[in-house]
C-alpha cells in the first residue's frame, strides 16, 4: 500500500513562487537576446542606407596610408582608348598603372602616344579629379607632351589641355582632321540640372544628325532612352554626397566611322552601389564583394535588374519588417541599364561600362564581348561609353 | 473633361522619376499628383470612359522613368489599353508614344 505523504502547503507554494521566478527569468534574459538581435539587424539595416553609402564613399576618397615615392612615370601606350578592341587590354594596363602610381609626382608620358581617344580623355579628366580629392596637394599630376604633333593637336582640340590648365598649343599648320564641329569638349559638370545636360544632348544630337545615317526618329529614341538614363544614373548615383560632378564628351571620327560617346562619373561604382541596397542580402549569397567581382556585378545590373527587381522582392516579404523602405514596394525602378542595353542593341550602338575594378562591353548586337573584373581600379567611378557608327 | 497642355503647364522636358533623380524638378510623381491625382483610386476606374487629355504639343521628350512613374503606376487600376483609353494621349511624336506604352506594357508592380 503506498503511504501517502501530507505536503506541506506553505512549501508547496514557496516551490512554485521559485519555478515561476525562474521561468520569469528565462523569459527576460529570451527577450533581452531578442532585442539585442533586432538591434543589430536594425543596425545593419540602418548602415545599409545611406550611412553605408556615405562610409564606402569616404572610402574611396581616402588615401592608403602608404608611402610615396617622390615621381613616377607613367607610359601612355601608342593608342589609348577603348574605341578599337585591338586596344582594349593597353587601355586597361595603363589604366591600371595610372590609377595604382604611388608618387607624390605622377608623370603621364605621351611622348610615344599616336592617337587619343575619347574614352581616355575621360578617363585622365576623372582620374585627376579623383587624386585631387584623394590627396588634395599631396599628389600633382604632370603631362608629358606627345612627340607627335597630331596626337597633341587632338589633346588641344578635345579640350584636354584647358581641362588639365596646360598652356594653349600655338601651332602653325592646322590639321584638316579635326573639325569644331564634330566635337562636344570635354566638360566637368557640377550641375544636376538642365543648364548642364541639355546643351550637351543638343551638341550630341546635332553632331549624329550630321554625322550618322540616324533617322530622326532614331536619334529621339537616343536622346530619350539612352542619354536621359545614362546622365539619371551620373547625377544620382554618381554624385549624390561628394559633389565630384561628372564629366561629357563626343566626337565624330570620320576614317573609322565612328561617333563616340563618354559619359562619367566619380561615383563608388556599381558593385559597391548595389551592396549598399537592400539586393546585397541576396547577392551576398551569389558572389563575394571582391574587386575582382566587378565585371559580375556590372552584368547583373545591366542583365537583371538588381536594384529594382530584387529590392522589390525583398519588400514583397512581409517577414524582412526590419527593412526600411525607401521606395514604394514594386516600383520599377533599376530598370535604366537594362532599358540602355535593349535601346542600344536596337539602334546597333556598342556598350560599354567601365567601373571601378571592372568592365563589361557589349557589341552592336547585344553580344557580350568581354566582361571583366581587375585586382586594382581601371576607373575612378564609372564611365559609359556609347560607340554610334555612323553607317548603317 | 479636362485637359492639360503638358509642356506649358508642367515643363517640356519629362525625365526625372522622382526628387532623388537629376534636379530633382518636374517629378514624375509630381506630375502624377498634379494631374492624374483623381485617377489614384478604384473609383475613378470603375467606367471606361475618358478623364483626361494630355496635350504632349511642344513636349521635347519623355524618360522612360518618367513615364513608368507617371503612366504605369495606373496598371494596378486597369490593363494599359484602359489606362491609355482613360488618359488621353495627343499630339505625342511616335517615339514618345512608344516610350509610353512599352512602360505600360512593362508595368508597375510586375517584376520581369
Amino acid at each position: 500500500m503506498k503511504k501517502v505523504v501530507a505536503q506541506n502547503p506553505y512549501r508547496v507554494r514557496r516551490d512554485f513562487r521559485v519555478c515561476l521566478k525562474s521561468i520569469r527569468a528565462a523569459n527576460v534574459r529570451r527577450r533581452r537576446v531578442f532585442i539585442e538581435k533586432r538591434r543589430k539587424c536594425r543596425r545593419e539595416v540602418y548602415l545599409d542606407t545611406i550611412q553605408c553609402r556615405k562610409a564606402y564613399i569616404k572610402r574611396h576618397y581616402q588615401a592608403p596610408q602608404r608611402t610615396l615615392y617622390p615621381e613616377e612615370v607613367v607610359l601612355i601606350p601608342e593608342h589609348f582608348g577603348l574605341e578599337l578592341e585591338q586596344h582594349v587590354s593597353s587601355f586597361f594596363s595603363a589604366a591600371t598603372n595610372i590609377s595604382q602610381s604611388n608618387a607624390k609626382r605622377i608623370v603621364i608620358d605621351f611622348s610615344n602616344c599616336q592617337r587619343v581617344w575619347p574614352s581616355a580623355i575621360t578617363f585622365l579628366c576623372s582620374f585627376s579629379q579623383w587624386v585631387s580629392a584623394l590627396r588634395k596637394s599631396e599628389i600633382t599630376v604632370s603631362h608629358r607632351p606627345p612627340s607627335n604633333p597630331s596626337a597633341m593637336r587632338y589633346l588641344d582640340h578635345c579640350g584636354f589641355l584647358d581641362y588639365i590648365g596646360a598652356s594653349k598649343l600655338v601651332c602653325s599648320d592646322s590639321d584638316d582632321s579635326l573639325c569644331d564641329a564634330d566635337i562636344v569638349k570635354i566638360k566637368h559638370e557640377k550641375s544636376k540640372g538642365e543648364d548642364a545636360t541639355v546643351p550637351f544632348e543638343e551638341q550630341v544630337c546635332e553632331i549624329l544628325r550630321r554625322c550618322t545615317d540616324l533617322t530622326p526618329e532614331e536619334i529621339e529614341i537616343f536622346n530619350s532612352v539612352i542619354l536621359t538614363e545614362i546622365i539619371i544614373n551620373v547625377t544620382e548615383h554618381g554624385m549624390p554626397i561628394v559633389d565630384a560632378g561628372w564629366w561629357a564628351i563626343a566626337q565624330h571620327h570620320p576614317k573609322t566611322g565612328i561617333v563616340s560617346i563618354c559619359i562619367a562619373d566619380n561615383g563608388i561604382g556599381i558593385r559597391k552601389s548595389l551592396m549598399t541596397g537592400h539586393q546585397r542580402f541576396v547577392l551576398s549569397r551569389e558572389r563575394e564583394d571582391k574587386p575582382e567581382a566587378e565585371g559580375y556585378f556590372i552584368r547583373k545590373a545591366l542583365n537583371e535588374n538588381v536594384s529594382g527587381a530584387i529590392d522589390a522582392a525583398i519588400k514583397a516579404r512581409p517577414r524582412k519588417i526590419f527593412q526600411s523602405a525607401q521606395y514604394a514596394k514594386g516600383n520599377r525602378r533599376g530598370f535604366g541599364l537594362h532599358r540602355i542595353r535593349d535601346a542600344c542593341k536596337e539602334l546597333g550602338f556598342r556598350f560599354s561600362i567601365v567601373s571601378n575594378t571592372g568592365a563589361l562591353m557589349l557589341d552592336s548586337s547585344g553580344r557580350e564581348k568581354l566582361c571583366k573584373g581587375f585586382a586594382n581600379k581601371v576607373f575612378a567611378g564609372t564611365m559609359y561609353h556609347i560607340i554610334v557608327p555612323t553607317k548603317k | 473633361m479636362k485637359r492639360v497642355d503638358v509642356a506649358r503647364d508642367f515643363h517640356n522636358r519629362l525625365t526625372n522619376r522622382n526628387s532623388l533623380q537629376g534636379d530633382g524638378n518636374y517629378t514624375a510623381e509630381a506630375f502624377r499628383r498634379k494631374f492624374l491625382g483623381f485617377l489614384d483610386s478604384d473609383v475613378a476606374w470603375s467606367n471606361s470612359a475618358p478623364a483626361i487629355v494630355l496635350d504632349f504639343e511642344g513636349v521635347v521628350k519623355i524618360g522612360p522613368s518618367f513615364a513608368n512613374e507617371a503612366f504605369a503606376y495606373f496598371t494596378k487600376y486597369a490593363k494599359p489599353d484602359a489606362v491609355l483609353r482613360k488618359i488621353l494621349i495627343s499630339n505625342a511624336s511616335s517615339v514618345q508614344l512608344m516610350i509610353i506604352k512599352e512602360e505600360l506594357n512593362a508595368g508597375y508592380f510586375k517584376l520581369r
